[in-house]
């Protein structure tokens, strides 16, 4: 178990340093100067002064060294938009929000998805069936921008429940986090079907029928875990699916965090948050992968995490 | 003397809704089991043997599957007619099962010991201390070294034949009266294979249970059968005592099963098959369902089915070559001198 | 019992000899793989009504913007933000009226400012509806809905947009069936890419196996770590924002999932004998891969091929989003939606339409996709 996760953290690391090495050389490549959206003309000199400030002036390969450096140390640079604030500073300030948000709607969105794809599958093929299948292919299928307007549009402007935008307390995050579940849920739900269907077919359930076991005891004690342990590795996709998720909602509901400081950012040409937030992004994903993998050796006596893949 | 029955099955037919129409997997099984006794339940795959016992334990899926006729006497009591709840009692208590592979029919994610104690506590109101205990006990009844600690393992834990025993403990928790086992050797190693047989049988002297056994393999009959049922396309074609199915088979299904078994100190030099498939259930066919496959197939076989006849006080056969004016055919000359050469050493 | 045994005609009971090859005629006739496939896709309807939908859909994208004599470019600020407005379907809610809503002290004066600030002259306006009265939350104003026919008030009354226009004057109805043709051509890119790059890269890493196979497979697992998002929002930085910057970033890492699935598949099929039996007959490496594997691993691949449609879509429309998808005067659903986010309030119909479609288009392939699914699965074959 000890050797498989070190294995994996080495992994981890590698994957890291690729993606910031990556990072850095596409910095160098990027078309345009990062001061092209200052609006204000600048002279030569002016421009040499912010070239050294920003240490762009130096040769490639010192930059290359200073910037992996710098980030081993948590510094991801200054922001070209704000004045001498650090990328750090940035998203940590914005952090708490998006947080926030994306707690709840795994939560919530995971909880309920598990509930709905249990009751679909105890009831296969009647009416709770066949509406939890098209609610859970409508949550799939439609962007959660569309269904954040729409939520937006009825509960905010035209009746009033919740505030439309900002985030000002418990209140302001109600629709946010709902637009923002509604994938984990949907994809929740789906897999629970299919994973409690299966398993509510197999042998052991039978034998556990033949015992005279109740009903309710087959689905808790013996079907519900069996059912779950595929389940977690859905949490790998649900948050991508998060983190595309606060940048078009935190965009929409005006929320002060991550995303909506990515999205701006990439409208102004703010190549160190751009790449901050990637990197962020980054070791958040992995990560979770890493989490999603360990879970799975704790719950599933089977697997011992012996260094196997796959 | 006479022995009770402890089990009566009487002209029960299965459904079963599928996409290609409703299939008739049970057309019609009788038998007896009496206290003690093995009886043993041959045919090749989709004979309907297993739906047949499934039948018994109530746990036909429904909707898509049901009992649409007949009664299953259990000690006076027609199980057809009960309740889930009301079966629920008698299932694991008085009925009981074990299933063909060991590697897929216990849970996972459960102790083994708590997958044994599950039923104690549940039809013994036992406590978990007593529940414990009597696990263990039965752990070590089935031949597993160390209970104690090997209560606490995972099957994945065990190898096919340990994770086997832990099965039957299961099966055994309650003293069941009747003990439904589904091919419970299909899955293992040869050498492993005789000696669940063995445990079995030993269990079976020990606790008086009746054993209702499922397979295909006609030699584990011939080692564990007091009487065997041969079944065909969701009927039992011929049923009676171990000797009356081996050495005087009467049934051209039964002679096709007996010519296509190897044995070890054979002089035939090839195996006889049986030519064609099973028919499809959805639509069975007019007259006799084997009619299509028998060499031995008369006229009248493919208009009207036959009904059991009578051999002898415990041998039947639904044949029309046993009606009194069939011609007089007897088994082919190498399947006769198997019946012949049968002994119990000589089946492997 | 007996009078029917004495009905029983001696001759009935002579032996019929049959013939062999009638032993062997199967009772059932065997259908093909796909055709059995075919007939259970066809039984479903959820997957049948996603298919007309899909359908539909495609045939509107390529004729819709012909149905009338608008481009998608053609701007004209006489004619912005009108409306839809369709002939004989005025009943309907189609007929071209705008809702547009002011405060005022009064009901005239509420009705006054709406007039003013709109610009419409009192003639156009073909209904009036209170919403609020004053109370203490809305500081004791009237909040007032006048309901303008703006087709009339700019005097384009012979004119009907059928979807309505944008703030530029442009024709929706033209741009949304572009922008569906834009979607559906990222979905296919994808399921091209899937196609091409994932089953080759998984049927080679899994068939060659051993050292191929080991560097494949950290080259993948490298490239799997790092989020998608951050992999197309870094490529559409460096190639700036485009149909191409897009169809580049999903050729990059589209083809993972799909690599993944059919090198899993292989290395199963691989030790089945049929191919152990088509190497003992000397058949060469490429032709096994081609002729024995991969049309085995046809149904995993039609059904992952079936769900990177849908999600494909769904990404260009995102990065459309938030800016990083296709740059004006091109219009995609993805693009016209953030436009029309920006007025939804007051123009909701701008966002309703490409909306619609979207989802349209996204449920139709998950539906479908469901169902090959299920027709496909062999699991399912009785």
């Amino acid at each position: 178990m000890a050797k498989y996760i070190i294995q994996r953290l080495i992994y981890m690391v590698i994957t890291l340093y690729i993606i910031a090495t990556i990072t850095f050389f596409l910095m160098q490549l990027l078309p345009g100067s990062p001061f092209n959206n200052l609006g204000g003309k600048m002279s030569e000199a002016q421009e040499e002064i912010l070239l050294q400030k920003y240490g762009l002036d130096e040769p490639v390969p010192v930059q290359y060294f200073q910037y992996m450096a710098a980030m081993l140390q948590g510094d991801l640079g200054i922001s070209f938009q704000y004045d001498n604030r650090a990328v750090t500073d940035i998203i940590l300030e914005r952090i708490g929000p998006s947080a926030t948000l994306g707690a709840q709607a795994l939560i919530v969105g995971s909880l309920l998805g598990v509930a709905l794809g249990m009751i679909a599958a105890i009831r296969h093929n009647l009416w709770a069936d066949y509406i939890s299948n098209i609610a859970a292919v409508i949550g799939i299928s439609i962007p959660s921008f569309i269904f954040a307007g729409v939520l937006q549009f009825y509960f905010a402007v035209k009746w009033r429940i919740f505030p439309p935008s900002f985030w000002e307390g418990p209140i302001y995050s109600v629709l946010p986090t709902i637009s923002l579940m509604i994938f984990p849920l949907a994809i929740c739900a789906r897999f629970m079907r299919t994973e409690m269907l299966e398993v509510l077919g197999s042998d052991y359930i039978e034998l556990a029928r033949a015992k005279g076991v109740s009903n309710g005891s087959i689905l808790f004690k013996h079907a519900l875990r069996n059912a779950l342990i595929p389940v977690i590795t859905v949490l790998g996709p649900m948050t991508v699916s998060l983190m595309t998720g606060t940048l078009v909602i935190e965009q929409i509901f005006a929320i002060p965090g991550i995303g909506e400081q990515f999205v701006r950012s990439i409208s102004t040409n703010d190549y160190p948050v751009i790449m901050g937030t990637t990197m962020l992004f980054s070791v958040l994903f992995i990560v979770v992968i890493l989490i999603v993998d360990i879970l799975y050796g704790v719950i599933d006596p089977r697997i011992r995490l012996t260094g196997g893949e796959d | 003397m006479i022995v009770e029955n402890v089990l009566k099955v009487n002209d029960l037919y299965v459904t079963f809704d599928t996409y290609g129409g409703s299939v008739q997997a049970v057309r019609g099984v009788h038998f007896s089991l009496k206290k003690g006794e093995t009886l043993a339940i041959v045919g090749e795959s989709g004979s309907g043997k297993s739906v047949t016992t499934k039948a018994l334990m109530g746990l036909i899926s429904k909707p898509a599957g049901r009992i649409t006729k007949g009664e299953i006497l259990f000690e006076q009591q027609d199980l057809t007619k009960l309740s889930e709840k009301q079966l629920r009692k008698i299932r694991g208590k008085d009925l009981s099962m074990i299933f063909q592979d060991p590697m897929t029919s216990l849970n996972p994610t459960m102790k083994i010991g708590k997958q044994i104690m599950e039923g104690l506590i549940l039809h013994r109101s036992m406590s978990k201390k007593e529940a414990k205990k009597r696990s263990e006990e039965l752990l070590h009844l089935v031949g597993i070294p160390e209970p104690e600690n090997r209560m606490d393992y995972y099957p994945h834990q065990f190898s096919g034949g340990m994770r086997q025993r832990v099965v039957i403990a299961m099966a055994l928790a309650c003293n069941p009266k009747v003990l439904i086992a589904d091919e419970p050797t299909t899955a293992l190693d040869v050498t492993i294979q005789a000696q669940i047989l063995e445990l079995m049988k030993d269990i079976q002297r020990k606790m008086e249970t009746s054993i209702i056994f499922i397979t295909h393999d006609l030699g584990v009959v011939a080692n564990v059968a007091d009487r065997v049922a041969v079944m065909y396309a969701g009927k039992i074609v011929e049923i009676g005592t171990v000797d009356d199915v081996f050495y005087h088979a009467k049934h051209p299904y039964t002679w096709g099963l007996l010519g296509s078994m190897p044995m070890v100190d054979s002089e035939e030099e090839q195996l006889f098959t049986i030519p064609g498939t099973p028919p499809d259930l959805t639509h069975p066919p007019k007259g006799d369902a084997f009619a299509s496959r028998n060499k031995y197939a008369l006229q009248i076989d493919f208009e009207k089915e036959p009904p059991m006849f009578r051999v002898s006080d415990t041998h039947y056969a639904a044949t029309w070559l046993l009606h009194e004016k069939a011609p007089n055919l007897t088994p082919p000359a190498a399947v006769k001198r198997r019946m012949q050469g049968f002994g119990k050493d000589n089946i492997r | 019992m007996d009078k029917e045994k004495e009905q029983m005609d001696t001759g009935k009971f002579q032996p019929v000899h049959l013939a062999e090859e009638e032993n062997e005629t199967i009772s059932r006739p065997q259908l093909s793989y796909w055709k059995d496939a075919w007939i259970r896709l066809r039984k479903n309807k959820g997957a049948i009504l996603g298919l007309f939908v899909l359908v539909f859909l495609l045939l509107m994208a390529i004729i819709g913007p012909f149905m009338n004599h608008y481009s998608i470019k053609e701007t004209d600020y006489d004619s912005a933000y009108l409306p839809p407005k369709v002939q004989g379907l005025e009943w309907a809610g189609l007929n071209g009226f705008q809702i547009f809503e002011a405060y005022g002290k009064t009901e005239d004066e509420a009705i006054e400012k709406g007039l003013e600030s709109y610009e419409v002259e009192e003639q156009h306006v073909r209904g009036i509806e209170i919403l609020e009265e004053p109370s203490e939350e809305n500081n004791g104003y009237y909040l007032v809905a006048l309901k303008v026919d703006i087709y009339a008030a700019k005097a384009l009354e012979d004119k009907y947009f059928w979807f309505g226009t944008d703030s530029m004057g442009r024709d929706l109805w033209t741009r949304i069936w572009k922008g569906t043709q834009i979607s559906l051509y990222i979905g296919f890119l994808a399921a091209l890419i899937d196609m091409v790059i994932g089953v080759l890269y998984g049927g080679i890493s899994g068939y060659y196996g051993g050292r191929t196979d080991n560097v494949m497979q950290r080259i993948i697992e490298i490239l799997s770590g790092i989020p998608n998002l951050v992999i197309v929002i870094l490529m559409i930085l460096l190639l700036d924002p485009g149909l191409l910057a897009i169809t580049i970033a999903l050729t990059i890492t589209g083809w993972i999932g799909m690599a993944r699935i059919v090198r899993g598949q292989v290395l199963k099929l691989k030790n089945y004998e049929f191919v152990l039996a088509a190497r003992t007959l000397g058949s060469s490496n490429k032709r096994v891969l081609m002729k024995h594997l991969i049309p085995n691993v046809t149904s995993i691949i039609i059904i992952n091929t079936m769900f990177t449609i849908p999600s494909a879509i769904f990404f260009e429309a995102f990065l459309s989003f938030i800016g990083l998808g296709l740059q004006p005067p091109i219009a995609s659903l993805g693009t016209l939606i953030d436009t029309a986010f920006d007025s939804y309030r007051v123009y909701p119909y701008m966002l309703l339409f490409p909306a619609i479609i979207i989802s349209l288009l996204m449920i139709g392939f998950n539906i479908l996709a469901d169902g090959l699914r299920d027709a496909l699965d062999p699991k399912m074959r009785r």
